[in-house]
């Protein structure tokens, strides 16, 4: 009765409420920036700003740590970090870790996670035992290693005796270093694995396993007709990110090999190694910042890779 | 294959699901397995397939006892709720799988595992589909490929454990033709398990009841509704469900809980249940009640109302429209009345 | 269906028996390969030097020495490091909880303009490495003068692309009638939040919570640039600093590093679950 009199000044106030296609209520407010405020702050200055700047850096001629200044633009720290054999060696060790410590790291994992979901008695414990290395330090127990691998103390030394093989400089030796560093890999690298493999296998139906039982397929015939193929999807997700951790191998080198170059004429040094090595040790900012773009782009190139692979393959995703 | 369970019984922690059944499967029948859920039908299906192992009692396959023999060695073809079908093998390759699960030397040739898989899927009509994936089947066909895996291996028994139940209203009604063709065609001895009495009753050649794990009732579908062993049986086949009245026998007169009577001649003195089916009343004079609820449904309206203090219903054909709230008086068809001991609830 | 049960007739399978066996086996002695160095860990640390460097080796210690461990604290002020991660391991899990809140909360209640080109932007950061950020970060932080501060240490920490991303899912699942019949009784978006969403989603936050403690329990790259003082020295860059002072005295090494991971054993064992069960879910990346 009364709207047909109502003035313009005594409008109701417009609802902020919107529905979305699937049905959800949100807010068309500026409070929405306000609850953003502080992520997107620390994620500008820490993540954002940083990434920017590692690219210019890149492209510095000069950079004068002390003061903190850099100059100029061009290419010689991609010169320079290209005709360092040190990288180079960087590049070899962590070539090899991908293409050797990783694929053993995934087989032994999806072996393990296999066994695992197999058992019915004991299941959570060997879960938990096998999860341990995920929790704890590289670098403390890296020490534990360290003194294993011990070329005279070591209890590998005299195990290896023991079975009448000569034992070798495992951590001194520069033909050896980079096999020690794959081994400590493989073992530190499990535990993420298998966790991430027993969850795909948990996702596969058991109707299927009990069908597959019905139609009379042996335990060996089900693991390669159904579990595998199955598991696919899991295991390209697996390898991707095990590739992206095993090229960024670093903690495990400091703790075998130590603080400033990793082992004698930095023998074990790996890409990240290298990197940080440049920075912390010798301060050529430019340097660090022209290597971690050279390995960004390989790591994106060999993602790509992947994925293009894994789609061929996986038939069933 | 004729199936025999000896005193079968199953018993998870504190809870016996199925308790000492005896029953015989005929051969190259198809036999439901009927009842609510969690009466024991399903754990006895897995239990025949060897997938759950019994905790008493023999499994007889003909006069072979598999009580203890291992899925595989049972030769049963075994078709899943939800199909279980290999999300990642084509139709073909599903169907074909068990086939290539026998041993080396008795494994079939490529071209022989082609004839049988074109065989058993001419038989379901998915010749079409073989090519395909499950995902990109519909409910229907992928029970198809389902049962169609279930029966390359030429089992000597298919179970098969509610398999309408994820199907929508019209897929069921054709799938349970298609299940009845399949096997009267396949000749296979096929054991089906639902919770739905009308599907058990169209299609089976004989019903078994389950309740709380016990077996209430084998019998033909005709026989298991027209003369019922017990009043669970009764109460549970039919729909609308029979009406339970509790009434009293005098000088073969019952009489009903408000005073009320209709003559039995022939029943003994004493207190009864009486059960009376919808299809039992018929337009009368004896029995007057007031209309409650009127449910047209076409060919003919099921009338609800009150007798002594128990809703009734009845069907009644749809020629004069009856109305809500008018009286109305009923006759009853005797034979279709079943006398129940208010004790035991066997049927007398 | 089948349930675990005590009654049932077995089915005889002589391989399978077999093939069990073997399994157990295979994974005993695995187990046994995860779990030897910490063993050996535990061991040497209560061992005399002689003992630890015997070959062949003598595995136990004659006798439990508890002065290792004395020694150990007088050698590097542990008790000053193992207060410093427990401040620095709060700092980070409150922020991280509570910018990922934030950061959820505004990416799946709010409509605003730019909303899908920040929220881009945030999934994009989760592609970048850590590695490449260290540089200006380092620099970033000596420019605020705050190099050897806890701030340093746990300030570049924050800000988690993965975590919003993750808890906003997580928000988003949540049913709409929810919000809608808050909204008609009148809730604010503010009590919405901290009553109904937050408890709602209390074992995910539970689990970034529990995850990202133990992993800056276990930082080492990053406190080992800007920590250079016992006074905000971390566990894992105090042992570093230890093992020199240590030197080659096995027993005390192991002593230091049992330190460092008895901690986390003892987490491990009380949050097993969550810890697993978040893994698994994709909510921790060892780092």
């Amino acid at each position: 009765m009364m709207s047909k009199f109502r003035s313009r000044k005594e409008r109701q106030p417009k609802s902020r409420l919107v529905t979305t296609a699937d049905g959800r209520l949100l807010n068309r407010s500026a409070a929405g920036y306000l609850y953003l405020l502080l992520p997107v702050a620390f994620l500008a200055v820490f993540l954002l700003y940083p990434t920017i700047m590692a690219f210019r850096m890149a492209f510095y001629e000069k950079y004068v740590f002390i003061r903190q200044l850099g100059s100029g633009f061009g290419l010689s720290a991609f010169k320079y970090v290209l005709h360092d054999k040190t990288f180079w060696l960087a590049a070899k060790n962590t070539a090899i870790l991908i293409l050797v410590a990783l694929p053993i790291t995934v087989i032994l994992s999806l072996g393990c996670a296999l066994l695992i979901n197999s058992i019915k008695k004991l299941r959570g414990l060997f879960q938990s035992v096998y999860f341990l290395p995920y929790v704890t330090s590289t670098i403390a127990i890296g020490t534990a290693f360290k003194w294993l691998f011990h070329s005279e103390y070591g209890y590998l030394t005299w195990f290896l005796n023991l079975l009448g093989i000569e034992s070798k400089a495992w951590l001194t030796d520069s033909n050896l270093v980079i096999w020690t560093l794959a081994v400590f890999c493989i073992w530190n690298g499990l535990a993420y694995k298998i966790i991430l493999f027993l969850a795909g296998l948990q996702k596969i139906d058991t109707e299927v396993y009990k069908a597959a039982k019905m139609d009379g397929a042996s335990s060996f015939r089900t693991l390669r007709k159904i579990t595998l193929p199955l598991l696919t999807p899991t295991t390209w997700m697996v390898s991707i990110m095990s590739l992206i951790y095993t090229a960024k191998t670093y903690g495990e080198v400091y703790s075998l090999f130590g603080g400033g170059s990793a082992g004698v004429g930095n023998n074990a040094i790996t890409m990240v190694y290298y990197i940080y090595y440049q920075f912390k040790e010798r301060k050529m900012v430019n340097y660090a910042a022209a290597a971690a773009i050279l390995f960004l782009a390989v790591i994106l190139l060999l993602t790509a890779i992947q994925r293009i692979v894994s789609k061929k393959f996986t038939h069933y995703v | 294959m004729e199936v025999t369970l000896k005193n079968l019984t199953k018993v998870f922690d504190d809870f016996t699901a199925v308790d000492h059944v005896n029953l015989t499967i005929p051969d190259g029948k198809l036999t439901g397995l009927l009842g609510p859920s969690g009466c024991g039908k399903s754990t006895t299906l897995y239990m025949i397939s060897g997938l759950l192992n019994a905790s008493e009692g023999q499994i007889m396959f003909g006069d072979r006892d598999v009580t203890t023999l291992p899925p595989d060695k049972r030769n049963i073809g075994l078709v899943f709720q939800n199909y279980a079908l290999y999300p990642h093998m084509t139709v073909f390759d599903n169907i074909a799988f068990p086939l290539g699960n026998k041993p080396r030397s008795e494994r079939p040739k490529k071209a022989q595992v082609k004839e049988a898989v074109e065989k058993v899927a001419e038989l379901v009509q998915i010749q079409d589909l073989l090519k395909r994936k499950p995902k990109e089947l519909s409910g229907g066909q992928q029970q198809r490929v389902a049962i169609a895996r279930a029966l390359v291996k030429k089992p000597d028994l298919l179970l098969l454990d509610e398999p309408l139940s994820n199907l929508d209203a019209r897929l069921r009604m054709e799938m349970r033709q298609e299940v009845r063709r399949i096997q009267l065609e396949s000749k296979v001895t096929t054991v089906f398990v639902t919770h739905d009495q009308e599907e058990a009753m169209s299609i089976t050649d004989s019903i078994v009841l389950m309740r709380n794990g016990v077996v209430q009732q084998v019998a033909g579908a005709h026989e298991m509704y027209m003369s019922p062993s017990n009043e669970f049986v009764a109460s549970f086949m039919g729909n609308p469900p029979i009406t339970i009245f509790d009434v009293e026998v005098k000088d073969g007169v019952v009489y009903f809980a408000d005073g009320q009577t209709y003559e039995f001649p022939d029943r003994a003195d004493g207190k009864y249940r009486l059960g009376i089916r919808p299809e039992a009343w018929k337009k009368g004079t004896k029995l007057g009640s007031r209309i409650e609820h009127v449910d047209l449904r076409g060919q003919d309206q099921v009338i609800t109302f009150t007798l002594g203090n128990t809703t009734a219903k009845a069907v009644i054909d749809a020629e004069s429209e009856a109305m809500i709230g008018e009286e109305m008086s009923f006759d009853l068809r005797r034979g279709r009345c079943c006398f129940f001991d208010p004790e035991t609830g066997v049927r007398l | 269906m089948a349930k675990a049960n005590s009654h049932e007739i077995r089915v005889k399978d002589g391989r399978l028996v077999a093939l069990n066996v073997l399994k157990y086996a295979i994974l005993t002695l695995g187990a046994f390969i995860m779990m030897f160095p910490f063993l050996w860990m535990v061991l040497t640390s209560f061992k005399s030097l002689d003992e630890a460097i015997a070959i062949p080796p003598k595995w136990f210690p004659s006798l439990l020495r508890w002065e290792n461990y004395q020694h150990v604290w007088t050698l590097a002020p542990f008790s000053r490091y193992i207060i410093n991660t427990v401040i620095c391991c709060v700092l980070h899990v409150a922020g991280t909880v509570l910018l990922s809140i934030f950061g959820a909360y505004g990416f799946s209640m709010y409509e605003f303009r730019g909303k899908k080109i920040l929220f881009a932007i945030f999934l994009a950061t989760m592609m970048v490495p850590g590695e490449l950020l260290i540089i200006q970060n380092y620099i970033t932080i000596s420019k605020l003068h705050l190099i050897d501060t806890f701030a340093a240490v746990v300030l570049p920490t924050f800000a988690s692309g993965f975590y919003i991303y993750m808890l906003r899912e997580h928000f988003m699942q949540m049913p709409p009638a929810l919000y809608k019949s808050a909204k008609m009784d009148g809730t604010s978006n503010r009590r919405f939040l901290w009553k109904i969403m937050v408890p709602m989603n209390k074992n995910v936050i539970a689990t970034i919570a529990i995850l990202s403690f133990v992993s800056q329990w276990n930082a080492f790259l990053w406190p080992n640039l800007v920590t250079q003082t016992s006074k905000t020295q971390q566990i894992s860059t105090g042992l570093i600093a230890f093992q020199s002072a240590a030197s080659s005295n096995v027993q005390y090494l192991m002593a230091g590093s049992c330190i460092m991971l008895v901690p986390m054993v003892l987490f491990y064992i009380i949050f097993r679950k969550q810890i697993l069960e978040g893994v698994a879910g994709g909510t921790g990346i060892k780092g």
